[in-house]
């Protein structure tokens, strides 16, 4: 009970910091890279008529994704470096993705099914990333012991 | 071995991964529940105003158990001059549709779920009834940081919400 207070305190702070760091700097930046690398994208696939702005609002999907993932106690440096890099990436790809529900519904805000997925996103790629320390808590997964080697996926 | 049972078999493999299979149902529930939550937005629009005036009012009364200067006026509630509208986003119902997926990809009981979600959905609603409560409080004392508080409120104590209630819920009903 103890630990699980010590981690929603340590998330607090760090996704308070986190979203502090997002507003002030990393939010216009992320844009500005966003831009840069989803229209030549949709270029490509002749999209081009999807705007990037659609999903805006909620790039901040980063900001919960990171904080799980440096208060999860018991995972190998190694391990939650690559699950952060790869996470990241995965949510960028996601958002790049997402973004073309703008063809359906053009605004500032997601439909309702994207927008969920995308609020979950962080918890999912959390769950993948993390599993080793999670494993225990799901019934299925109790035998055998995973390990927590290399890869992100076990076997 | 056919070459069909050579293909599946990996897939097959991959499934029963519970680290891979939890994420795939958890979508699969969330497009289905999201789904039905949009259809429940368009179609009943009377219903959804009903829903923000109740969680209006339940704020309302809240802040009533702490101070007198809270007044409440169909979905916006007023403490000492300071204002919040309670729009759908606001009421915890995203939230909820999220956890009820959580619960009903995990693998449990049936008895455990059919508990599990009722009482889940009761605690993100509390929670989210305090979350906008501070929002108001911070609104009224340190009015410069209640847009950074509004957005910080939003994503990152969505996820808190849902990652506390259902550890509760594990220990409580799963791993009893």
């Amino acid at each position: 009970m103890k630990k699980a207070l010590v981690v929603v305190l340590c998330f607090v702070f760090v996704s308070i910091g986190l979203t502090w760091f997002w507003n002030e700097w990393a939010r216009v930046h992320y844009g500005l890279l966003f831009i840069a690398v989803a229209t030549p994208i949709y270029e490509l696939i002749g999209l081009e008529e999807a705007r990037v702005v659609a999903l805006r609002e909620r790039y901040i999907n980063f900001v919960p994704f990171v904080s799980l993932l440096l208060v999860t106690p018991g995972l190998t440096l190694r391990r939650r470096t690559i699950g952060l890099a790869l996470g990241l990436l995965f949510i960028f790809v996601c958002h790049i993705a997402l973004n073309l529900t703008e063809l359906l519904q053009p605004g500032v805000s997601l439909p309702i099914v994207p927008a969920i997925v995308s609020d979950t996103l962080p918890f999912l790629v959390w769950i993948v990333v993390a599993y080793p320390v999670l494993a225990k808590f799901i019934p299925v997964a109790n035998e055998p012991e995973p390990n927590d080697d290399d890869s992100l996926i076990d076997e | 071995m056919s070459m069909a049972e050579n293909t599946l078999n990996p897939i097959r493999k991959l499934w029963t991964n519970p680290q891979l299979r939890y994420p795939v149902l958890m979508i699969a529930y969330l497009i289905v529940g999201g789904s039905l939550f949009s259809f429940g937005l368009s179609e009943f629009p009377e219903a959804v105003e009903e829903l923000d005036r109740i969680t209006a009012y339940i704020v309302h009364l809240f802040m009533g158990l702490f101070t007198d200067l809270s007044t409440q006026r169909a979905a916006l509630v007023t403490l000492d001059g300071f204002s919040v509208l309670i729009i759908i986003e606001c009421v915890g119902l995203l939230e909820m549709v999220i956890y009820s997926s959580c619960v009903l990809a995990f693998p449990a009981p049936l008895r455990a779920k059919l508990w599990g979600i009722p009482l889940g959905c009761a605690a993100i609603f509390s929670f989210n009834v305090l979350r906008i409560a501070t929002l108001l409080v911070v609104g009224r004392q340190w009015n410069e940081y209640f847009e950074f508080f509004h957005i910080y409120f939003w994503q990152a104590t969505l996820i808190a919400m849902i990652v506390s209630v259902l550890y509760g819920w594990i220990k409580l009903f799963v791993h009893r």
